[in-house]
């Protein structure tokens, strides 16, 4: 029983890292919060859906969902963010809130207000080990996120873009002065935000229905997971994730099913009051 | 006649509705030092930042091996071989040494085995940046951050270095060290310009040095000028109404 609520866990926790991820990104390259995180995911997940429709192959559809979501990304930065960025971080954060307005009463527009079944990529027959039921979809939701935090950490520890990204994000001063591209940096990150929250739409929506306001909860919980982790840190938003989904699956098993959405955010307030960096955060002197 | 390498002529640049600089010219030829001094405000920062693309400019034009810069974009100035050592240093506090000066190597095109030779040098300026390699660029002290961006300016092999406040900050034998470095890398056969508080050792290493105040020249001349005549402790000393 318990085994079997953490593997569920797991499975959400692995999503909210997914997204977890993409807001951590933006929040390193920006310092803010980008509130349009979830819708984005949201449009990914519906185009993702209408191509389907369309009598598209899933995985094509899927990839054709995951580059819109990524062109979205790319224009919010060019045309919104890019417009606002000599202001305060304040005006930066209330225009992602009202992207995420438009994005979202547009979703309602074109797709509806009721839930639509989204089909899954994985095979619906269970695995059984002993007196445990395992989905190929847990299994595949983890090992995939897992795969994509682990491929991000490599592209921005090895690769020189990814490497002028993560300096970009730091110091963007600084690394302009190095010679960094800072303007196309910003670009590049979120794209891949985009790209990132529309996989994790892509997963979800099999397990939730694909609703127009998926954001309202899994927006929350992916900021709730990337400042538990510790803000701006890849494995930050990986643990924080894990974290989030073990506690409300657990929680919700043995408590009680009513506040599953209430463990989370106890967690993360506790968290902050011990440690208020976030879990792996740790605080750099600056010397003068 | 010398080779030109870099040639300012009325340079205006601004932030917002603030002139930083109000038509500034000078020259530095190839293989010189030259120092840029004045009081704090006096436009030497806005200057170099003004090289680097990084600054509005209103009029005027930078010409660097003939090229004009001005209109250009600072990703696209880096790989034509200039250098910036910015004032409060700008490493990466939270990467390594090691990666930090591998920065450096970026944006400048040529042979990967240039790249070696160059980190073989750093390590033999800096022996400590050798011994700390590994460490986070966080906790280094602030003479060896200092040596570290130099070492990382070093890494993109330049062959124009500008240099803001290199001493800012820093112990008085910290600062001679520093110095030093700067003679050798001019050794190395680069040209240097270089922003100083700290005038008197600016001056003793320079071929050449301006004064600026409040975003104009007010003085230029070769360093032993400027050392004789008292010019600079008018200019620091609150004498900026003087001609």
């Amino acid at each position: 029983m318990l085994f079997q609520q953490v593997l569920n866990g797991l499975t959400n926790g692995s999503l909210y890292a997914l997204m977890a991820v993409g807001v951590t990104m933006v929040y390193k390259s920006l310092g803010m919060l980008n509130f349009a995180h979830g819708d984005v995911m949201m449009v990914g997940t519906f185009i993702t859906l209408s191509f389907i429709h369309m009598g598209i192959p899933f995985y094509l559809a899927a990839l054709m969902g995951l580059a819109c979501a990524a062109v979205l990304g790319f224009l919010l930065e060019r045309i919104i963010l890019r417009k606002v960025k000599f202001s305060s971080f304040v005006n930066l954060l209330i225009a992602t809130v009202g992207v995420s307005y438009v994005l979202r009463n547009t979703g309602m527009v074109i797709w509806g207000t009721s839930p639509q079944l989204f089909p899954s990529m994985f095979p619906e027959t269970l695995i059984k080990i002993g007196s445990f039921t395992i989905t190929p979809q847990s299994i595949g939701i983890i090992l995939i996120s897992l795969a994509i935090i682990t491929g991000l950490h490599l592209f921005f520890t090895r690769v020189k873009v990814g490497k002028c990204m993560q300096l970009a994000s730091s110091d963007a001063e600084g690394a302009a002065m190095m010679g960094v591209n800072v303007a196309f940096m910003r670009f590049l990150t979120f794209g891949i935000s985009a790209g990132l929250a529309a996989i994790a739409g892509i997963m979800i929506a099999p397990l939730t229905y694909a609703r127009v306001d998926m954001s309202a909860t899994i927006g929350m919980k992916a900021f709730a997971a990337a400042i538990l982790g510790g803000i701006g840190n890849l494995w930050g938003a990986l643990l924080g994730g894990v974290i989030l989904g073990i506690v409300e699956a657990v929680g919700a098993a043995y408590i009680s099913t009513a506040y599953r959405d209430a463990f989370s955010f106890i967690i993360l307030f506790i968290v902050l009051f011990v440690k208020p960096t976030g879990l792996l955060n740790k605080k750099i002197e600056n010397k003068l | 006649m010398a080779e030109t390498m870099l040639k300012v002529t009325d340079l205006v640049s601004s932030y917002g509705n603030i002139k930083a600089l109000k038509g500034i010219s000078l020259e530095v030829n190839k293989g010189e030092i030259v120092s840029l001094l004045g009081a704090n405000g006096a436009g030497k920062s806005t200057l170099m930042k003004s090289i680097l693309g990084m600054v509005n400019i209103e009029g005027g034009s930078i010409q660097y091996k003939g090229q004009e810069l001005v209109g250009k974009k600072s990703h696209e100035i880096v790989p034509m071989g200039i250098s910036l050592v910015p004032e409060g240093r700008k490493i990466f506090v939270d990467v390594s040494v090691e990666k930090n000066l591998e920065i450096g190597t970026f944006f400048r095109k040529r042979e990967k085995s240039r790249d070696k030779e160059l980190l073989d040098m750093v390590y033999e300026i800096f022996p400590r940046m050798y011994e700390r390699r590994n460490q986070l660029g966080g906790t280094l002290s602030g003479g060896e951050q200092q040596m570290l961006a130099v070492g990382r300016a070093i890494m993109s092999d330049p062959e124009f270095l500008m240099l803001d406040e290199p001493s800012m900050g820093l112990a008085p034998l910290v600062v001679a060290e520093i110095f030093n470095v700067i003679k050798r890398v001019h050794d190395m056969g680069i040209t240097v310009l270089v922003v100083e508080q700290n005038a008197k050792m600016a001056l003793k290493i320079s071929d050449k040095a301006y004064l600026l105040n409040t975003g104009t020249i007010v003085a230029s001349g070769t360093g032993d000028e400027f050392l004789k005549s008292d010019i600079l402790t008018s200019a620091y000393l609150g004498g900026g109404k003087k001609e």
